[in-house]
């Protein structure tokens, strides 16, 4: 169960595959990736209309004020962050992820994960992470851990992860190829 | 029936349910609702959480 951050009202996530294939992309507005792509990701919901249905689940934070805050070596992830306090209360979360959406102008479904992380704690979302359930309800597609290997577009951005969590991450098959390729192997777009 | 096999059935009883009371909050997330604070945190979460997340194939979670 997540929220609709507007109306504040209950969404069954099933309802976001029932009728075509549903992509979930969860981030938050404090998280490096999720700002960094939002161009692409707009990009490939025009690109997939009508094929598949876009939606970013609001999780907790990444990186709230006064939280962790890793040091990036990227240049590509010098992206500016306003600092986002982390919620204390699903209105507050809804709030945040509507400030989001303002901020980079996404044109995603935007719905919200409770303030104890039921979703993102089932799912293993946590910081970013990106899935494709098809409207059979099999998952797709279950992108491998994120930052390290949250891929929208074929470049990647961000370092390999340590060894000691590399090794953790191959015990489970999740999948390494971007949500860009993985749309162009499996869905034809609107063109 | 005797009056040692229904205190041994009240016993099995009790035992039972308090077992499965208990597996509930066995298996809780100890992270949620909880502002992540440092990198140690973060990577318990992550590898705590990554063991159980759906893989393609799996039905997804509602």
């Amino acid at each position: 169960m997540v929220f609709d951050p507007s109306t504040r009202n209950e969404v069954e996530l099933s309802s976001l595959w029932k009728r075509i294939p549903g992509i979930l992309v969860f981030g938050s507005g404090s998280c490096t990736s999720s700002n960094l792509f939002n161009k692409d990701l707009n990009h490939l919901a025009n690109r997939y209309e009508g094929k598949a249905s876009f939606n970013l689940i609001y999780i907790r934070e990444a990186h709230p004020e006064g939280g962790f805050q890793p040091m990036l070596q990227n240049d590509f992830a010098n992206e500016e962050i306003p600092p986002i306090q982390d919620p204390s209360d699903l209105e507050s979360r809804c709030q945040a992820a509507l400030d989001f959406r303002k901020r980079k102008g996404l044109n995603l479904n935007f719905l919200v994960d409770d303030i104890d992380d039921p979703v993102a704690a089932s799912w293993g979302a946590w910081p970013t992470r990106i899935f494709v359930v098809g409207s059979d309800g099999k998952i797709l597609y279950a992108g491998d851990q994120g930052p390290w290997y949250f891929s929208v577009t074929k470049e990647g951005w961000h370092d390999p992860p340590p060894s000691f969590l590399e090794s953790e991450f191959r015990k489970r098959p999740f999948d390494r190829i971007s949500l860009e390729e993985f749309l162009e192997t499996h869905f034809s777009d609107k063109t | 029936m005797s009056e040692g096999i229904r205190i041994w059935i009240l016993i099995t009883s009790l035992v039972c349910y308090s077992g499965c009371e208990q597996k509930p909050a066995a298996e809780a997330d100890a992270f949620s609702g909880q502002t992540v604070y440092n990198r140690d945190q973060a990577v318990e979460i992550i590898l705590t959480r990554s063991k159980n997340a759906p893989v393609a194939g799996e039905f997804a979670l509602d």
